[in-house]
């Protein structure tokens, strides 16, 4: 075995080592939180954050978000599409915002909505968010509700997947009481864009935060009765 | 008694040989994509292909601007309608097997069976075990794509699952190019057995 040198401090660092130890934990935390903001101010990270306003369209202008290219031109209430069993509780109407939406991405999307329960509040989410289009400002919806049904207005199919650059006119729908909504109505459409967060690692596919707004516009309601859409 | 200059270097040598091999296993072995990707079945167009629970004939494909369902969907499009004519029957196992996968790549495109003609396409359909229907799949697509350079070497790619990881993919050549584009095809409704 080899002795090990007792180290011999020298006076003056025996009485800073026993200054350090009465130092209140608080007074270090404190100066190292100081420190750390101070070293953070000088690179800029007390500036005010900029906030990106989303940006004002008017209806038919067309809108070029990340991977779907949206142009809403209207929005009308109509009683029901009782071809394509899309029929609203007792009391309610259904509001109907038009766009044409294109895919730029290279693979189809699918684009989903949130069913409602038989007592008309919106199912729990169990997949994916809608997240292109929601409507603001509607007296009896929430805040920023997703439709209730996305309908192909060619054909009135309700399973609505978005192919590769090909261009098609959707019916988004949400179900509103009738009696608040009327024909002159002004109604906000938010169009949003989904944000891709990294592709999963321990899962598989893209992983994709909250959807956000990108653009937003204003359109006033128009009324069709019981049919005929155009 | 302190470890001698011999042991110090057999002891790096050891560390660094081991991290030399764990290198080698690193960047050799399958990465994630290939250990999960789809085990992809060469097929050609008229000739029967199997896979693990999807056995599938693609018998005709054409190009389109309009489309006539066996049940009436003429349904518009902006682009063309590709449409496929094929017999597809499950092998082992129905439960859970759909034609999930029916999907037309051209070059780093892919596009989706259309499901707008609802129960006229076989796409999406639950199939049977040992029993092929028969019908037509209708895919959307851009006008010029139908014309590009990567037309001649498009594939169909089908599965009994909407992921088709780990599983059996049937991969069909096609040459899109080739085909030249009718006005009108009026389809037949799917139906059992191969025609």
């Amino acid at each position: 075995m080899t002795e090990i040198p007792l180290k011999k401090h020298s006076v003056s660092r025996e009485t800073t080592r026993q200054l350090f130890d009465r130092l209140p934990t608080t007074w270090l935390v404190t100066a190292v939180a100081a420190v750390l903001l101070g070293v953070s101010a000088v690179f800029g990270g007390l500036d005010e954050a900029p906030v990106e306003a989303a940006a004002v369209i008017e209806a038919g202008d067309t809108h070029a978000g990340s991977e779907l290219t949206l142009t809403v031109d209207q929005a009308l209430l109509i009683d029901a599409f009782p071809e394509q069993l899309v029929i609203p509780q007792k009391g309610n109407r259904l509001l109907v915002v038009r766009a044409v939406v294109e895919n730029t991405t290279n693979e189809p999307r699918r684009l989903s909505t949130v069913p409602l329960t038989s007592s008309g509040a919106p199912r729990p989410q169990r997949t994916v968010q809608a997240d292109v289009l929601r409507i603001v400002g509607v007296s009896g919806q929430r805040a920023a509700t997703p439709p209730t049904s996305i309908l192909v207005i060619d054909d009135g199919s309700d399973k609505v997947v978005v192919q590769p650059h090909v261009p098609v006119e959707l019916a988004f729908v949400w179900e509103v009481p009738q009696d608040d909504v009327k024909k002159g109505d002004t109604i906000n459409v938010q169009l949003l864009d989904r944000v891709l967060i990294s592709e999963g690692e321990l899962t598989y596919g893209g992983l994709y935060g909250d959807p956000v707004v990108t653009a937003s516009l204003e359109l006033v309601l128009g009324d069709v009765g019981a049919g005929v859409s155009e | 008694m302190s470890p001698s200059r011999w042991q110090y270097l057999v002891n790096g040598t050891a560390l660094v040989a081991i991290l030399s091999v764990a290198a080698v296993v690193m960047h050799s072995a399958p990465d994630r994509d290939l250990q999960q990707s789809p085990i992809r079945v060469a097929a050609t167009l008229g000739e029967p292909a199997s896979g693990r629970n999807i056995h599938a004939t693609v018998h005709s494909v054409a190009v389109a601007e309009t489309v006539t369902a066996g049940n009436g969907w003429a349904g518009t499009t902006a682009g063309l309608w590709v449409v496929v004519d094929l017999s597809v029957e499950a092998v082992v196992d129905d439960v859970g097997a759909a034609l999930g996968t029916a999907v037309l790549r051209v070059g780093d495109t892919s596009y989706s069976a259309s499901t707008r003609p609802g129960d006229a396409t076989v796409a999406a359909v639950g199939l049977t075990t040992g029993i092929a229907l028969t019908g037509p799949l209708m895919f959307e697509l851009p006008t010029d794509v139908v014309s590009s350079d990567a037309a001649a070497t498009a594939s169909l790619e089908l599965a009994t699952n909407s992921d088709p990881r780990v599983d059996s993919l049937l991969v069909v050549p096609v040459d899109l190019a080739a085909l030249e584009v009718r006005e009108n095809i009026d389809v037949d409704f799917p139906e059992w057995g191969v025609r």
